[in-house]
């Protein structure tokens, strides 16, 4: 994994239904390693590249989305706040976080009414989305509408970093991290013909996914993620979703989803076999792009990767670096055997599974 | 018939893991249809290639799957803990028996008092292991209800937990009986239904069929089993098209059958039709009434279930006569 893209790509603002700066970024990276770049219409970008063994007879996607966790400035009050909406799930730990709020990149805090002035009622509470606000220093509605905030995003202020024991925070990992990891396997080459997608609009409830599929009709796709792992928080069990440090998770199941049996248990076998760090996603929680794999366009199977994340969807997610390399390693293996993934699939439903 | 739904009840379908489902419909239609194949969801369909004079595409479809759990984690104790597939009610499920796919049995426990509510992953499967080492079983292994059905007097049937699963066996019933028309019949086993209709979606797409009639039962509290085969006209997705359900209650009027009719529009529970509907297809829904579902009981008659074959088969009967006719 070149961890320099991944930084750029984690800096760079991409909040649901403003990816562009993304997107920009990564078509740069990508153009002299793909044989067919494009954007379709609802801001999806779209790679194809010829593989060294040519097509394998089916179509094949490789996806990731390049859309993070944000706001959207909703109405500015005549003090100048910035009232918004959440883009995406998130829980109200943002409070009294940096945001960079629309093009112009303008600083901001997440405000909130301070202690002293809470009422008894209202201590030991999660505040109320409509309660809080973004301060940018305007004193006026007229000062803040003049620097074009109005309807526009705000994304957490948060630079990427090394810190730990080879671990990385940043905002946004999800899903950066699939994205460097199809760059990766864009400049690495593949063995037959791929689509790569880096999608928009996931955190919106899979808005972009659905027209790739709707366009590309993989038979067997690849979605990269970032799953969360709840590995600290005293959680025992399947509850624990995964842990970091102890490799890629694969998904049997999720929210969205039930994956190919027999593709996971090839997947995890697989890993085994190469001494890939491995473990399964246990909890059946959250959803992917996967949803909309496995039900669009008469359903494909699908394949969850994903690098176990602790605080997803906020302004500091944490990942292992050991954990983002496993994953990368299990997608170029699986990238050189996706004739064997076809051939398991189509033998899903007969006797010979 | 009764050793027919046995067979079928004895086939594992959890939601997402289907494959019994194909190779038992394989065995039974492959004599009887053109042509058998599944798609990645794991709906199977079962096609009676039209005579070519007609280009209409008509589709029969009912839900396959059953509710079920899969395996989260097996801890370090042997406790193989769970999370429900295809179903929320939990509690009803407590104290059942269960076997996974390699033939592990064990009884479904929590730890949770039926008084409180059982969430999806409030669940473990005891199978008497005292450590992991004597599981075998591993995450993601899919596990089934183990629920025979049992035959009440000459006529009624108590499904279990798997009440939908009876129309599969209405679904081969019309099958096998399909003749020769002069439009493609596709008789549509469809699996993850129970997760959000996302089988329907599939099948809805892959089809592309201009009238589908969705096999289900009937929950409403004014029919008793007993009484004849029911025509729903909306589910908690939409509601069917009015033409026909008039075509198949003449239909069911014309070969003398009974017929009933009511609404199921239950909260929560997965639309037959919505994915059908959103495609353009025509929709209807027939069925047959089931009582005690919520108990987890599902007890229903061999005569509705039959009268609601017959229907059906009329129906095609009578549309493959109008369609020759209209050629004439």
């Amino acid at each position: 994994m070149d961890y320099r893209v991944l930084q750029k790509l984690c800096n760079a603002p991409g909040v649901s239904g403003y990816e562009a700066p993304v997107a920009g970024i990564i078509a740069d990276l990508i153009s002299d390693y793909c044989d067919g770049l494009e954007y379709d219409r609802a801001g999806n970008l779209i790679a194809f590249k010829r593989g060294s063994h040519g097509s394998c007879g089916k179509r094949i996607l490789c996806s990731c989305h390049m859309d993070e966790v944000g706001f959207v400035i909703n109405h500015i009050d005549e003090c100048g706040r910035l009232l918004f909406e959440e883009i995406g799930m998130m829980t109200r730990a943002y409070v009294g976080k940096r945001v960079l709020v629309g093009e112009k990149r303008i600083p901001g805090i997440i405000a909130v009414k301070p202690v002293h002035l809470l009422g008894s009622d209202e201590r030991g509470k999660d505040p109320d989305e409509e309660k809080l606000f973004i301060d940018i220093g305007a004193k006026s509605r007229n000062e803040a509408e003049k620097l074009g905030v109005f309807a526009n995003y705000a994304v957490f202020d948060s630079e990427y970093e090394n810190f730990g024991d080879k671990k990385i925070k940043a905002k946004a990992l999800d899903d950066r991290v699939g994205c460097a990891m199809l760059i990766s396997l864009l400049k690495r080459g593949v063995k037959y013909d791929s689509y790569f997608s880096f999608c928009v609009g996931e955190e919106l409830g899979l808005r972009g996914s659905t027209p790739v599929c709707e366009r590309i009709k993989p038979d067997i796709c690849i979605n990269l993620e970032c799953t969360t792992a709840s590995d600290i928080y005293g959680v025992k069990g399947a509850k624990k979703v995964c842990t970091l440090g102890d490799g890629v998770a694969v998904p049997f199941m999720d929210n969205s989803a039930v994956y190919a049996p027999s593709l996971y248990r090839y997947v995890r076998g697989l890993a085994d076999e190469l001494s890939i760090p491995c473990q399964t996603k246990t909890a059946v929680a959250g959803g992917t792009d996967a949803g909309a794999y496995t039900k669009i366009a008469g359903g494909r199977a699908t394949i969850g990767l994903a690098v176990p994340t602790r605080y997803i969807h906020s302004a500091y997610c944490v990942a292992q670096k050991s954990d983002i390399d496993a994953c990368e390693e299990l997608l170029f293996e699986l990238s050189d055997r996706m004739d064997v993934l076809c051939s398991i699939n189509e033998r899903r439903y007969t006797h010979d599974r | 018939m009764t050793d027919n739904i046995k067979k079928l009840y004895s086939a594992r379908t959890v939601c997402g893991s289907e494959h019994d489902l194909a190779v038992f419909i394989k065995e039974r239609l492959a004599d009887r249809c053109d042509e058998i194949s599944c798609d990645d969801m794991g709906n199977v369909y079962a096609l009676k290639k039209g005579t070519g004079k007609s280009c209409r595409k008509i589709a029969v479809v009912c839900a396959a799957d059953e509710p079920g759990f899969v395996v989260t984690h097996v801890a370090e104790n042997g406790r193989i803990s769970l999370h429900a597939v295809g179903t929320k009610d939990c509690g009803k499920y407590l104290g059942m028996k269960a076997e996974s796919a390699d033939g592990t049995q064990g009884i479904l426990l929590s730890d949770i008092s039926l008084r409180e509510n059982i969430g999806a992953s409030d669940m473990y499967f005891e199978t008497g292991a005292e450590s992991a080492g004597d599981v075998t079983l591993k995450e993601g292994d899919f596990i089934s209800v183990l629920q025979p059905p049992v035959a009440l007097g000459k006529n009624k049937i108590s499904l279990g937990v798997m009440g939908e699963k009876i129309f599969a066996e209405c679904l081969a019933i019309i099958a096998e009986c399909g003749g020769n028309y002069c439009f493609d019949t596709y008789f549509v086993f469809v699996s993850q239904h129970t997760f959000a209709s996302r089988g329907e979606k599939c099948a809805a797409y892959i089809l592309g069929a201009d009238t589908v009639i969705a096999l289900c039962t009937a929950e409403s509290g004014r029919l008793s089993c007993g009484n004849g085969a029911v025509i729903l006209t909306a589910d908690s997705g939409g509601r069917c098209s009015r033409t026909l359900t008039k075509e198949l209650c003449d239909a069911a009027e014309g070969i003398g059958v009974k017929l009933n009719k009511c609404a199921d529009i239950t909260k929560g529970k997965p639309s037959f039709i919505s994915p059908f509907i959103a495609e353009g297809a025509r929709t209807a829904l027939v069925g047959a009434c089931c009582e005690k579902t919520a108990e987890g009981a599902n007890i229903c008659d061999l005569r509705d279930i039959r009268s609601a074959a017959a229907t059906v088969c009329a129906y095609l009967i009578f549309e493959d006569e109008k369609e020759n006719n209209t050629e004439a």
